[in-house]
């Protein structure tokens, strides 16, 4: 039965032979004694058997884990399995289960070709479990770990680095601490299932932020023919330009333009920076249009950082799109001035606020 | 057919069988049931198996000091395990002659 204690160096007969009396503790020292007496001259022999040349002397190889061994010479003089009546620790008992279930396996007649399919498949383990412990160490470290690859030189040679240890592990012959790696394996395994969801997770996120561009927070605007208005040009019914206007949307918010703040190609094809007006009350007012402004290379940033113009000049009315726009014809059965065919609709007196 | 399986159940005749023939020790047992044709059998199983024929008074057992390694655990048959022997014998001639009639009355019936 399986045991947490450190696990000795099997590899030669007096040491695969007390891993065996070990994993029969529980019957007792008399009873495991009786049990095994003779074991190690019946192993020497084995060995020494031309027959079992080709194992190369590995006791593992050859007899199977000494838990194995010992559970099959256990059963074999009806002495029943440690996991059943005899006194174990729950890791005991969950090792001779799992023990049971394998053996149960290996009856099956699709056993042999799973098998090999699983040994076959091991180095890509390795190689797996090599990136799981990378990307659980990049996440613990928090520099990352949201990618499927590390994009940075460091940490691309610090997964290459643990694939080559992990594939070295996987072929090493060497059977000490054989637990402990089987320890690493399982704490891997449920790695894998934490990471690659995490993964997947963040990179479908990532494509979605990517997909919905540089909109993605919603931004204020007013958008004709799918490009942002930087200014807006107000006419009356007959087609007079008005200046001045305030405009809201039907919610009552003031209606705001790509030009509020920055610099935008006007009408005359010639950059313009804008500037807010300011309200009775000193409020900042960024829905009064036309919006003033003034050519871009009028405007300084001052001692404070702050955009200002330079003297000698002064806010004036952007450049129209054109100086008169067609009038309109009277609303049929109403009194309400219709709307102008201007870029807004917002021809009507603004509510004041 | 897996006949690891069949084994499990003729293990204790065929143990009875190759000690009654000569004393043996653990691996000396192992081998001589593997010449005879039982590749399968495991060595463990074996000296599970003569321990337990030797608790339940089938067998004898002694101890043979080796100069060169360590001892060996000699197994020898007596009074009871001869007539478990002879009995087993003849339950297992029974049943393999029963086993062999169904199997080539079934063969016949397939022909």
């Amino acid at each position: 039965m399986s045991t947490l204690e450190s696990t000795p160096d099997v590899l030669d007969v007096t040491g695969y032979a007390a891993a065996v009396r070990r994993s029969l503790a529980d019957l007792g020292r008399e009873q495991a004694d009786d049990l095994t007496d003779g074991l190690e001259a019946d192993l020497a022999d084995a060995l020494a058997d031309a027959d079992h040349a080709r194992h190369g002397g590995d006791l593992v190889a050859q007899f199977g884990s000494p838990d194995d061994y010992a559970a099959e010479l256990r059963a074999a003089a009806g002495l029943g399995s440690a996991a059943g009546a005899h006194a174990g620790g729950p890791w005991r008992r969950l090792g001779g289960l799992l023990r049971e279930q394998r053996a149960g396996l290996r009856t099956q007649p699709w056993w042999p070709g799973v098998a090999r399919l699983g040994t076959a498949a091991r180095p890509l383990w390795w190689v797996v479990r090599g990136w799981v412990a990378f990307m659980l160490l990049d996440r613990w470290f928090g520099a990352g770990g949201s990618q499927w690859f590390p994009s940075g030189g460091t940490g691309r040679l610090a997964l290459v680095a643990l694939m080559i240890a992990s594939i070295w592990l996987g072929q090493s012959r060497v059977r000490r601490g054989r637990r402990l790696v089987l320890a690493l394996n399982v704490a891997l395994a449920l790695g894998l299932l934490v990471v690659a969801p995490a993964v997947s997770r963040d990179q479908a996120w990532q494509a979605d932020a990517a997909s919905s561009g540089v909109a993605a927070p919603a931004q204020d605007g007013v958008v004709v023919d799918g490009i942002q208005a930087g200014n807006l040009f107000v006419y009356d019914a007959q087609g007079n330009p008005l200046h001045d206007v305030q405009v809201f949307d039907d919610r009552g918010r003031p209606v705001r333009t790509s030009g509020d703040g920055s610099t935008v190609d006007s009408q005359s094809g010639e950059p313009w920076t804008y500037a807010p007006r300011t309200a009775a009350d000193g409020r900042t007012m960024w829905n009064v249009y036309p919006l003033l402004g003034a050519p871009a290379p009028w405007w300084e940033y001052d001692g404070e950082g702050q955009l200002s113009l330079t003297p000698g000049h002064s806010l004036q009315v952007a450049p129209l799109p054109f100086e008169k726009a067609p009038a309109v014809a009277p609303a049929e059965g109403g009194p309400a001035p219709a709307p102008t065919p201007a870029p807004t609709p917002a021809a009507s007196p603004a509510p004041t606020r | 057919m897996d006949t690891t399986q069949l084994l499990k159940g003729v293990l204790d005749l065929a143990v009875l069988a190759v000690v009654a023939d000569e004393d043996g020790y653990g691996y000396d047992v192992v081998r001589r049931l593997r010449a005879a044709g039982l590749e399968e059998v495991g060595d463990a199983s074996v000296y599970g198996t003569l321990r337990r024929l030797y608790s339940s008074g089938a067998l004898t057992s002694y101890v043979v000091p080796s100069d060169e390694g360590p001892h060996r655990k000699y197994y020898g048959i007596n009074a009871q395990g001869r007539s478990t022997l002879e009995a087993q014998r003849k339950d297992w001639h029974e049943f393999a002659g029963v086993m062999s009639g169904l199997l080539n009355d079934k063969a016949e019936v397939v022909r």
